[in-house]
């Protein structure tokens, strides 16, 4: 970079570099036998200023949010409609729900976002997911008083100086904490695993989870232990399979290079059990 | 971070000292062209210190303005500083009056085109002082490598100076004289009326008037400098 702030300023390297010089250099060349002014006015006929469609440009361009309760309708659609279409997203955009019900400022979001997305990368940043969010109803900004100006002088001039931070802070919407408290009540969890044609497999689902209760594992481990069970055989299906509707419903996570399982998870597996012995 | 303060040429002032703080400025100015602003960077624009009375209304005003933004800036502000930036120099549209653009070739051309005589020129004045376009993909009369052109210019002159080279100091001084008057001073002007139009932020809005203003005070300076030698 060829700023510094209060460095010596020798450090314009990267855009300007220091030439290895050759005497036959003309920039004003120009070799006119080259240039077909007629093929080029019939070629680009876009090559004016004036082409209409030019002056018909928007001054602006504007676009409404995808997700927001005009459009969709309410928040908590809003806010269901965006955790659907980003389900790698769906544990982060919900945990910040959680972290901002009493309000929370945006360091600490940022500083619990980046490591919750540590084992799961994501472009967005933190405060990205916010705005998100915000969009959608789920969360409202409360920005901080500006502070006075804080003045300063030295050898007789005046100066202004930024002396606070700036830390705003992230509130939850009452729609948005029902909703996540909904997502982790389990009803995803009961409606799949014991409710739909896929509870044949709840014997399966119970030995991944105790699996994963005992200590985070990887997925061949998971693949060995569901390969050995009799009704993953025919028809066939894999550990990956298991892994991907417990992640789906948000009682497993990928975290430290393996599957881990999560608090839902565990009052999951203690539910299973339980309508098991019933 | 550098600033340019009312600098008056006085027998007592310290040149070397002020070649590295006009090297400073430039360097900062460029900076702040050339890409949009990045987390570590509006850190360190936050712990500037704004001079509050220069002596040079756009400057002034692009200081309280800069100072106006960051004052209430946080992690966000990255993100909007990076749609204004867009917004200011790129713009969405193809009719040539879409955005404050940054090559002086827009400005100095009959039909507002990239890359006509005046880049022509900001590359021969490079060949003639030795230096060419490193790892940038921009065109040489961008706005950014014009202010490090004079960023160059000042520390070869501090340089100079530090080695008792008085001759090779005043060239270097005419030379960016002459740069100042023939190119930055001929179009800048006009794109930070663009840059009044088309930044939403009072920071790009600042940071057009600081440079306006910087680019005026410096010409002064130098022709102070100047004069003082030839008289």
């Amino acid at each position: 970079m060829a700023y510094q702030l209060q460095g010596s300023g020798a450090s314009a390297e990267d855009t300007l570099e220091l030439l290895a010089f050759d005497d036959e250099f003309d920039p004003l060349a120009v070799d006119n036998s080259e240039i077909d002014q007629e093929w080029m006015d019939d070629e680009n006929p876009y090559d004016t200023i004036d082409y209409p469609t030019m002056r018909n440009m928007p001054e602006t361009v504007h676009h409404d949010p995808v997700y927001s309760p005009e459009r969709q309708g309410s928040v908590t659609a809003a806010l269901q409609a965006l955790i659907v279409r980003n389900p790698n997203r769906r544990p982060v955009l919900l945990g910040i729900v959680g972290l901002c019900e009493n309000g929370c400022a945006s360091s600490v979001i940022s500083e619990k976002v980046e490591q919750w997305q540590r084992d799961n990368w994501s472009v967005y940043a933190p405060m990205t997911l916010c705005r998100m969010l915000e969009r959608a109803g789920a969360l409202v900004l409360e920005m901080p008083e500006t502070a006075e100006e804080q003045e300063s002088a030295e050898e007789g001039v005046a100066y202004l100086e930024i002396k606070e931070a700036v830390d705003p802070v992230w509130r939850a919407t009452p729609e948005a904490l029902a909703l996540r408290e909904e997502y982790l009540s389990g009803k995803h969890f009961r409606s799949i695993v014991m409710e739909s044609d896929e509870s044949r497999y709840a014997e399966v689902y119970e030995a991944v989870m105790e699996a994963l209760d005992e200590a985070p594992r990887k997925l061949t481990a998971i693949e060995e232990l569901t390969d050995r069970m009799d009704i993953t055989k025919s028809p066939r299906r894999f550990g990956q399979h298991f892994i991907d509707v417990l992640e789906t419903t948000d009682c497993v996570i990928w975290g430290d290079g393996a599957w881990n399982l999560t608090d839902l998870g565990r009052a999951m597996l203690a539910e299973l059990k339980e309508r098991k012995e019933a | 971070m550098a600033v340019i303060e009312e600098v008056t040429v006085a027998e007592d002032v310290d040149l070397v000292e002020l070649m590295n703080t006009r090297a400073r400025s430039y360097g900062m100015l460029a900076r702040l062209f050339r890409e949009e602003v990045d987390l570590d960077t509006l850190r360190e624009l936050r712990q500037m210190r704004f001079p509050q009375a220069t002596g040079n209304a756009a400057v002034d005003e692009g200081y309280h303005q800069l100072y106006d933004y960051l004052k209430r800036a946080w992690d966000d502000s990255v993100t909007e500083l990076a749609i204004d930036y867009v917004s200011t120099f790129i713009g969405h549209g193809v009719n040539g009056y879409s955005a404050a653009y940054p090559y002086e070739s827009v400005y100095t051309s009959e039909r507002r085109l990239l890359m006509q005589e005046a880049r022509a020129e900001v590359l021969a004045t490079l060949r003639e002082n030795e230096l060419k376009r490193g790892n940038w993909n921009e065109a040489e009369d961008h706005i950014a490598l014009e202010l490090e052109f004079m960023q160059r210019m000042a520390l070869r002159a501090a340089e100079a100076l530090s080695d008792d080279a008085e001759d090779e100091a005043v060239a270097y001084l005419r030379t960016s004289y002459e740069f100042l008057q023939n190119h930055l001073l001929n179009w800048v002007p006009m794109m930070v009326t663009d840059m009044r139009m088309h930044a939403r932020t009072l920071f790009y809005q600042g940071l057009g008037q600081l440079t306006l203003g910087t680019l005026q005070e410096d010409e002064a300076v130098l022709r102070e400098l100047l004069d003082s030698v030839e008289a």
